[in-house]
């Protein structure tokens, strides 16, 4: 091997600006790969920002009301979600696992002198896994021993945690405090991003705690359930439509009335978004692939210049003893080099555009008027796509080297030799 | 017999068809310094490169040390070429942008020698041609005969056969000439190697020990010269050429 890179780099010696700008063309295609991909990357991140995750098997179900009358319930009379909803489901027991509730209501709260106002939903510690928009920085969020003992606990956002704490203060301090909810007091086990886009303060608190809170006439704003075995379009739509209908005949609605309930299939949202996501890759592959080509295409051309213009040297070692195979390897090996070593360039390239546009556009959000909104998020690609790109380029060149090495293989000894005399 | 013709004949495809070699009978021995000779467009550069492999015959036989030269693949007549024949050529044929030492590597290269032990041969060779100093240098910064004494080296260093010669003076001046024939002359001496000659020089000629005559495309008078006096050596000018 270090034989035939030697012999490969005189070789290349002698036609430095050449190599240099073929090799540019091959730099460029693997720059634009890891560019599309980064910037895809980035957007894809923005759009979901767990992508990646395990898909979870959580199906969200809000109240809604009847579309019809039915025996004596009017048009238009809302449904609303008690208890007996979540223990109705049984009917679904070999599919649905587990289910929460959410109540929540809106109250002040207050720290000292300083006060705000927010919305507060009771949640099952479950609830952290099926939003993505609640990132939890600090502390811990609801967990299952809030839930069993109804404790006092409360999960605030980051601006709210500043605020009650008066903007001098690193707001992380305001876990373990005890803060004013209304009229009863809360304990800070944790605090999360606030969300760009959202106005006014969310806070978190376990579901049984709010739920022994507001007994009177406390209605569920939705019920999350998570399920198993449902894998396909059709077993899903199919479970769907039973499940309304056993909600529609549970609150004396027409069994055929739709509109009682609306169900949010994460489950299902999840594995289009992936599927979407994955055509999204595979359009930006196969465009920076055709780029590439491109490159291919040139280190093809001058290889092929490169054997017509050393067919008396092919002829000299022939002579002197080179197989033909020997020769199609010094070939193929030699646009291997040209390409792995400018693709490589153009990775870095690549790489260091894809750190610079992070570092700008990534890094801060747009303003689209009302709210602000990431449109890129972690713009670049990972290691994964690097040895994927490596890989590519070393395909990339043999398929570049393989003709001109086949021609220079099959050159006759006593044609070369009498060439170029 | 080392080398065995038998009713060999080659013709050149082509819009005219040309009869080059038309029945070719010879034998060579081992240890023989032979030179063929004859007119421009004989065929003796044909002849040779079928000799060396470089190319095929349409009849015939040709056998080296009882082997059927025959339809052989690429990297079979490769395999012969590299082990069995040296070839130095009019226009040398170094490889340009490899040193002196390099190219003499080279046949080496193609035998899977180490780097090491192929360098160190190399060199032990271009020593015995007095060019060790030149090792380091291209092939364009060297004289004619030092590119043909470093492209003898290349031939020897395999230890072949043959060593094939086609014009081997061809571009040097009369001094340099002498020279390099001197060096073959010493090596089929010493070293008892087979060397053949192609030229149409009978100075070039005298200097072997037998000239055969090839003339359109057949071999003609087989003179034997072991007492170098042929003809049209030293008579006038006392140089070849
Ligand atoms: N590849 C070829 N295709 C067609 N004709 C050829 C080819 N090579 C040689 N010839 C012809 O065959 C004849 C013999 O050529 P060859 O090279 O063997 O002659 P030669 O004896 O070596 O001549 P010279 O002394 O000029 O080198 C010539 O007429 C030449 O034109
Ligand atoms: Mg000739």
């Amino acid at each position: 091997m270090q034989n035939l890179l030697s012999e490969i780099w005189s070789s290349l010696k002698q036609n430095k600006l050449r190599t240099a700008l073929t090799g540019f063309a091959v730099s460029w295609g693997i720059f634009i790969i890891v560019v599309l991909l980064g910037a895809g990357n980035g957007l894809m991140n923005a759009l979901m920002s767990n992508a990646g995750d395990e898909i979870r098997q959580i199906m969200r179900v809000y109240p809604g009301s009847t579309s019809k009358p039915y025996k004596g319930l009017k048009e238009n009379t809302w449904i609303r979600f008690s208890d007996r909803d979540m223990t109705f489901t049984e009917e679904f027991s070999d599919l649905i696992d587990d289910v929460y509730g959410t109540v929540s209501f809106s109250d002040t709260l207050a720290l000292g002198k300083e006060t705000i106002s927010s919305y507060i939903m009771g949640v099952s510690p479950e609830y952290l896994k099926s939003s993505n928009w609640v990132r939890l920085i600090a502390g811990r969020f609801i967990n299952k021993l809030d839930m069993d003992e109804c404790r006092r606990s409360i999960v605030i956002d980051d601006s709210a945690a500043s605020q009650l704490l008066g903007d001098d203060e690193s707001y992380t301090k305001i876990i373990g405090k005890d803060i004013t909810v209304g009229l009863n007091s809360f304990k800070v086990v944790g605090i999360f991003e606030a969300d760009e886009g959202s106005w006014g303060h969310d806070s978190f608190a376990p579901y049984s705690t709010v739920r022994k809170m507001r007994v009177e006439g406390t209605w569920m704003n939705h019920i999350d359930f998570k399920f198993h075995g449902l894998e396909t379009k059709q077993q899903n739509d199919d479970f769907e439509k039973a499940y309304k209908r056993a909600m529609s005949t549970f609150h004396n609605a027409d069994p055929e009335d739709t509109r009682t309930t609306y169900i949010w299939n994460m489950y299902m949202d999840n594995k289009e978004m992936n599927k979407a996501m994955s055509i999204i890759r595979t359009a930006l592959w196969i465009l920076g692939i055709l780029t590439l080509l491109s490159g291919v295409v040139g280190v093809s051309n001058i290889m092929l210049i490169t054997v017509k213009e050393r067919t008396h040297e092919f002829g000299i070692r022939k002579a002197l003893g080179a197989k033909p195979g020997s020769i199609l390897k010094l070939i193929v090996v030699e646009s291997i080099v040209i390409t792995a070593f400018f693709g490589y360039l153009g990775m870095v390239a690549g790489m260091a555009v894809d750190k610079l546009l992070d570092n700008t556009i990534g890094a801060h959000p747009m303003d689209i008027g009302v709210t602000q909104l990431y449109v890129f998020k972690n713009i670049g690609v990972g290691l994964d796509v690097a040895v994927e790109a490596t890989l590519l380029l070393i395909v990339a060149g043999t398929i570049a080297g393989i003709i001109p090495a086949w021609k220079g293989a099959r050159i006759r000894p006593i044609e070369a030799l009498r060439e170029g005399k | 017999m080392l080398i065995e013709l038998k009713d060999v004949n080659k013709t050149y495809q082509g819009a005219q068809p040309l009869h080059v070699l038309k029945g070719i009978n010879l034998s060579i021995e081992k240890g023989e310094f032979v030179s063929i000779m004859g007119s421009s467009g004989s065929g003796k550069s044909t002849l040779l490169n079928i000799l060396g492999i470089l190319d095929n015959y349409d009849s015939g036989e040709y056998r080296i040390d009882g082997k059927l030269i025959w339809d052989l693949s690429e990297t079979k007549a490769a395999e012969y070429r590299n082990k069995m024949i040296g070839f130095i050529f009019q226009s040398y044929n170094l490889i340009g942008f490899k040193t002196a030492v390099e190219n003499v590597e080279l046949p080496l290269f193609y035998q899977g020698v180490s780097r090491h032990k192929r360098h160190e041969m190399a060199m032990e060779y271009l020593d015995k041609l007095g060019l060790a100093q030149w090792a380091g240098h291209y092939p364009n910064e060297m004289s004619g005969g030092q590119k043909q004494r470093v492209a003898i080296a290349r031939a020897l260093i395999t230890k072949p056969d043959i060593i094939l010669a086609d014009e081997p003076t061809g571009a040097l001046d009369s001094r340099t000439s002498v020279e390099i024939m001197d060096l073959l002359k010493e090596l089929n001496e010493k070293e008892k190697m087979t060397i053949i000659v192609v030229t149409h020089e009978s100075g070039v000629a005298n200097y072997t020990n037998k000239i055969i005559h090839i003339k359109d495309g057949v071999i003609g008078q087989i003179e034997e010269n072991s007492r170098h006096d042929a003809t049209a050596f030293g008579s006038e000018n006392g140089m070849l050429k």
